[in-house]
């Protein structure tokens, strides 16, 4: 009896050290972000929770100035299916997606050069509405 | 025997569980410990909702585009455009605190983006101490930071978490309802980076210069419909009297833009590369410009109190 307690005890304990080892979490996604982004410098990120189903996008939105070029590179978490559709609009105007459905091609990294300043809108949900956890990084490309 | 067994078994997991997760119970415990002053203490009404100022508040630029842009024009780095880091205690509210830690991150974004890493330690000192008074000093990694500070070969790290620093902090305002400091810490951003733009203008003028001071007309308007939502601060309704100043000058630029289609294309290394076709002209008179450059500079000064 008592070996199994302590047996469910041990196993209890291994489960937490487990989570904690293999649990991505927003920071390491941010650091993934980075090494894909290359010599592009961070501006700010979106962190994009686990989400499941069809549930409605999370929208975002981002001011980009004229003459800047920006990188955004999406990072998906390994623990789930999900990856994360990034669709970037001009007020609604519909100029940008990483995922081109007639090709069936995911990017993981877009550029946009802007050639206008102003508020971006970032819409953004999982593919096929499977379960994800990711995130969104922004960042400028050297001139 | 058995109960001692299993009230040690008990005893036992509750403790692997709390020291497993103690990262999680230190965060809640700094978090109910810092929450500092909701907006809905403010007495003042909100016009505009919070979700909508939160939007508009993440609308305006970090503190290294503005740096970014001047750096990638080749104008030499000046000292002289900072502020000083005497100055800082002066700012002894939170609303000016706020202010403050604004300005000083766009200046430690442009001296970053020159490399300048000698003057990075007394920018980095001041921004902790401002964060601490307004309780988000948890979020700035002052002791990284200094490290990174001690070597140029880390800029690249020094820029980052500098950035992540801010962007933390001001996402934590946000979701600890006081955003009317996080609007406060973004009006720092704006004009102290208007200032340093300004100021190159006055040194040297390009097209490129002029026409990002024309862009900031868009993030002007927007920024003061964010602090409008709270001039019930005197402090804020004195900002906006001086900002306003400046939005009626912008009255007199013109930005126009033509739609074209975007294209797609994929680079060399596998990024989607966006053709953004769209052409945009900014019309704006020498008299102008220089109106502009001279009273953003002239309301920055009277904001950090330098004659």
């Amino acid at each position: 009896m008592k070996k199994i307690l302590l047996l469910i005890t041990f196993s209890i304990v291994l489960s937490f050290i487990g989570s904690e080892i293999k649990a991505q979490s927003s920071e390491d996604l941010l650091d993934m972000c980075r090494v894909i982004a290359g010599d592009a410098t961070y501006v700010r990120d979106f962190k994009v929770p686990l989400e499941a189903g069809t549930p409605p996008p999370v929208k975002n939105t981002a001011f980009l100035l004229q003459r800047n070029s920006y990188k955004i590179v999406v990072c998906n978490s390994r623990e789930y299916e999900g990856e994360l559709i990034v669709e970037i609009y001009d007020t609604s105007r519909l100029i940008a997606t990483n995922y081109i459905i007639s090709s069936g091609k995911y990017y993981d990294k877009i550029t946009l050069p802007a050639n206008k300043a102003g508020s971006y809108r970032l819409k953004m949900y999982f593919k096929d509405g499977k379960k994800g956890s990711a995130v969104v990084m922004l960042a400028l490309n050297p001139k | 025997m058995l109960r001692i067994t299993i009230i040690s078994v008990i005893v036992a997991a509750v403790a692997g569980l709390c020291f497993f997760s103690c990262t999680t119970c230190a965060r809640q415990d700094d978090e109910d410990v810092f929450r500092g002053i909701p907006d809905s203490v403010y007495d003042g009404e909100l016009q505009v909702a919070n979700e909508v100022v939160e939007t508009m508040i993440r609308d305006v630029a970090s503190p290294i585009e503005m740096a970014y842009l001047i750096k990638s024009i080749d104008v030499p780095f000046s000292r002289d455009y900072l502020a000083s880091t005497k100055v800082s205690s002066t700012f002894t509210t939170s609303s000016e605190q706020a202010l403050a830690l604004g300005i000083y991150a766009t200046d430690l974004g442009y001296i970053n983006m020159y490399e300048k890493t000698s003057s990075v330690l007394k920018y980095i000192s001041v921004m902790k101490d401002l964060a601490n008074e307004i309780n988000i000093g948890q979020f700035f990694d002052f002791n990284t930071l200094k490290d990174l500070a001690t070597n140029s070969e880390n800029i690249d790290s020094l820029m980052y978490i500098s950035q992540r620093s801010f962007t933390r902090m001001d996402e934590y305002l946000r979701e600890s309802h006081r955003s009317k400091l996080s609007a406060l810490m973004i009006a720092g951003v704006w004009i102290e980076g208007m200032n340093i733009v300004a100021r190159v203008a006055q040194e040297k003028r390009t097209k490129e210069i002029g026409e990002s001071i024309a862009d900031q007309k868009i993030v002007l308007q927007r920024l003061l419909i964010v602090l409008k939502n709270y001039s019930k601060d005197p402090m804020i309704a004195n900002m906006v009297d001086l900002l306003d100043d400046i939005a009626l000058l912008y009255e007199d630029v013109n930005i126009v833009t033509v739609q074209g289609d975007p294209t797609v294309e994929e680079g060399e290394d596998g990024t989607l590369v966006v053709k953004y076709n769209d052409v945009t002209t900014i019309e704006m008179s020498d008299e102008t410009l220089n109106a502009i450059i001279n009273k953003s500079i002239e309301v920055r000064n009277k904001l950090i109190n330098v004659e």
